[in-house]
């Protein structure tokens, strides 16, 4: 017979498990074959010499995998805006289900955002504040400006969920487009675009607003807090990206 | 009695015990790496109102931090992440700005310290060249929460004050890794020589949906974080909150190195 005390202990530890969250569900590490490369080439390669590589290995107590197939080094580039946004590779999908990448809207400015669909109070007014923005920005530049909003829930916002949402904000696709990405390009977006985030037990997220511009380079031209945007300033410039100087 | 108590007992409180210890036959996803079992932690701010603990799933970590010498044979088996080949978008103009040359640390670097001056964008390629990705807050809190005897010692005072001690010596450059003694778990130097990146660096948000917010320069830093924390006295905790909050992913420091973690199967 176990003494009472310790039966007692027992259904409270097991009842204290009750309340625990639910653990979350590992997440698998991303086939890297299958993975976008960060990293642009700038600049001719220098090769590590073979004594030096040779004696790092031999000193190397857990000597890498070796990578898997698939993965290319990128070709030397010409490119100068070592800053753009568009460096980033990054798979997307729109509301009808078109494949696209960061540059969707590349050469022309473009304010973007992440948002997510089910947010309940400040994605909406996010979305009607870009919409301010573009009202905002005199004709004939309003026409050249594009928008891109970033889901930033991978699983919900499917193209019809985010078709859903053009629907429901009136959002004209010629201008407009919302994407979807797996959970990793969402990650990286948001460190390009500087924005913090956090999905919650709830399937809320917490998350900062911002508006960013980007010229047609797609160099960060202007943010604006998006819940309470400078929209004339904001507009203003997206005004003079859209027009060329004389 | 407890034998045939238990399974009715589970039943009746719906128990689904995850599984959170070593399997019988550990095979770790590189050489290198150790088991962090499952288990629950209270993070510096609550998850959600009325819920103090997190718990997290078991975990591959690195023992140590990855080394510059980690780094030469990265670099040189990718050659975009030679100093000198990064966009800026990616890596600040900090980016190993110590090493002699793009592929020569040079004399004055220790090949066993910790590589640091690599951004989250650079360590990010490094752990998924090895097939792993960097560390969740999380799975890095949980680990770091251990002391050589406990699972989490964050309420014992002289762990924490050991902490707090290396905390406010000025910082030099990095030691070399593996000096320190290892924790209950195996694993190194996770205090007391570098600040280390986690996946989601950018997560800390101090309120739901930032709205009413009249500056956004404040919303990670002030006010409302400080009274939804649950222990103020865990200032480690405090200080990697606050210094998680100021990164951005391009960003690289003299005392910013990094390792990398894996799910458990």
């Amino acid at each position: 017979m176990y003494p009472r005390t310790q039966i007692l202990v027992t259904l409270v530890a097991l009842l204290g498990c009750q309340g625990r969250p639910a653990p979350t569900v590992p997440t698998p590490v991303a086939p890297l074959a299958a993975e976008p490369q960060v990293g642009q080439a700038l600049a001719p390669a220098v090769p590590v010499s073979p004594s030096a590589a040779a004696a790092a290995a031999m000193a190397e107590p857990a000597s890498p995998a070796a990578e898997p197939a698939g993965h290319a080094v990128l070709p030397a580039a010409t490119a100068t805006v070592t800053d753009s946004l568009y460096l980033l590779p990054a798979k997307l999908q729109d509301q009808d289900g078109k494949s696209l990448g960061l540059d969707g809207w590349k050469g022309q400015p473009t304010l973007v955002a992440m948002f997510y669909a089910n947010c309940p109070q400040a994605c909406p007014l996010l979305i009607q504040n870009v919409k301010a923005v573009l009202a905002a920005v005199p004709e004939p530049a309003r026409a050249q400006v594009r928008v891109l909003l970033v889901s930033m829930e991978p699983t919900e916002d499917t193209p019809e969920v985010l078709r859903g949402v053009m629907t429901k904000h009136g959002l004209d696709a010629a201008q407009w487009r919302l994407v979807r990405a797996d959970e990793d390009t969402v990650r990286d977006i948001a460190a390009v675009l500087g924005i913090a985030y956090k999905k919650l037990d709830d399937g809320s997220y917490n998350h900062s607003s911002l508006i960013t511009l980007l010229d047609g380079q797609g160099k960060v031209a202007a943010r604006e807090d998006g819940l309470r945007p400078a929209k004339d300033a904001l507009a203003g410039v997206a005004a003079k990206l859209a027009i060329p100087a004389p | 009695m407890l034998a045939w108590l238990l399974p009715i007992l589970m039943l009746m409180v719906g128990v689904t015990a995850p599984r959170a210890t070593r399997p019988a036959d550990p095979r770790p996803p590189q050489v290198g790496m150790v088991w962090i079992d499952g288990g629950s932690y209270s993070p510096f701010y609550p998850p959600a109102p009325g819920v103090s603990k997190v718990f997290v799933s078991p975990f591959w970590l690195d023992a140590l931090p990855v080394t510059e010498r980690d780094w030469l044979v990265f670099v040189g088996s990718h050659p975009q992440w030679q100093r000198g080949r990064v966009a800026n978008l990616f890596a600040d103009q900090g980016y190993l700005r110590h090493w002699r040359g793009p592929v020569d640390p040079g004399p004055g670097v220790k090949l066993l310290a910790p590589v640091t001056r690599v951004s989250w964008f650079a360590a990010q390629a490094y752990c998924r060249s090895r097939g792993l990705r960097l560390p969740t807050e999380h799975q890095w809190e949980r680990a770091a929460r251990a002391s050589a005897t406990q699972e989490d010692a964050s309420n014992d005072a002289g762990f924490r004050q050991q902490i707090i001690d290396w905390y406010g010596r000025p910082a030099g450059d990095p030691s070399v890794v593996g000096r320190a003694p290892a924790n209950l778990w195996g694993v190194k130097d996770l205090h007391g020589l570098v600040w280390e990146w986690v996946l989601d660096f950018n997560s800390t948000l101090i309120s739901s949906d930032n709205r009413g917010t009249n500056d956004k320069d404040k919303l990670p830093f002030c006010g409302a974080g400080a009274q939804q924390a649950k222990d103020k006295g865990d200032y480690p905790s405090f200080m990697r909150v606050a210094f998680r909050t100021s990164l951005r992913a391009h960003y690289t420091a003299r005392t910013l190195g990094f390792r990398c973690a894996a799910a458990a199967p």
